[in-house]
């Protein structure tokens, strides 16, 4: 393995990455929305979780429902 | 589209023109039991009524006709009472009920809307399948869903080099 190859490996075994933040979820106009706000942090395990790096990451989803036509019978057939 | 007044009249045509005869043909039945069973009491009654038509007869009617009712009653109950069970009993097994029809559900902002233009009850004659009445049942109902919101608190993702 290359000197980068086994730098890389160690700089991804040695941190761990934490994700901290909210999902929210409701529903609009034909759709279920999701939208979250999530803030990562890359942590160095070898020296007491010390961040080495943040990231945020807003994220927003729309999923598209269409009208459900439900049969009704009672009693069944 | 049928409303509440006309799905009643219709129901009540059709029991109508169904136990009516049967509700006379009672009727009558009862009356001539009555009369059979009243009119040879109240003719030997009045036999003996104008025999003793003297002052003590005012007794004698008071318990003669307190008797006679109660007799009538005894014995006329329990005809009228299986007539009534029949009757029920009849009516529930001449009609099926059924709701049918299509609910359409949407999402909508901050809820869920079901409507329905064709829900209805129909009253149907249970032998023969055909329809004798039917109600109409518009849905026009709103569930509210607020929104919900999930906080995560610390997920740690340790990554392993293969």
């Amino acid at each position: 393995m290359s000197i980068i190859g086994n730098l890389i490996t160690e700089l991804i075994e040695r941190n761990d990455v934490v994700i901290k933040g909210a999902i929210t979820v409701g529903l609009a106009d034909g759709a279920v929305k999701l939208s979250a706000d999530l803030r990562t942090e890359v942590q160095d395990r070898n020296n007491h979780n010390k961040p080495v790096a943040r990231m945020l990451i807003p994220m927003s989803a729309r999923a598209v429902v269409d009208e459900m036509v439900i049969p009704v019978r009672i009693p069944r057939r | 589209m049928s409303d509440i007044n006309e799905f009643v009249k219709k129901m009540g045509d059709d029991i109508n023109a169904t136990l009516a005869p049967r509700v006379e043909q009672q009727v009558v039945q009862t009356g001539n039991q009555i009369a059979d069973h009243a009119a040879p009491q109240v003719q030997a009654f009045v036999d003996q009524l104008v025999k003793e038509i003297a002052a003590s007869a005012t007794p004698k009617v008071r318990d003669f006709s307190n008797k006679l009712v109660k007799d009538i009653f005894t014995q006329q109950s329990g005809p009228l009472r299986d007539f009534v069970i029949k009757t029920i009993q009849d009516l529930i097994g001449r009609y099926e009920p059924v709701l049918a029809g299509n609910v359409h559900t949407k999402v909508v902002n901050q809820g869920i809307q079901l409507t329905s233009d064709d829900t209805r009850v129909e009253i149907k004659e249970r032998a023969t399948g055909k329809a004798v009445a039917s109600l109409d049942l518009p849905v026009d109902l709103r569930i509210d869903v607020r929104e919900m919101t999930f906080e995560l608190d610390d997920a740690r993702l340790n990554v392993k080099a293969l």
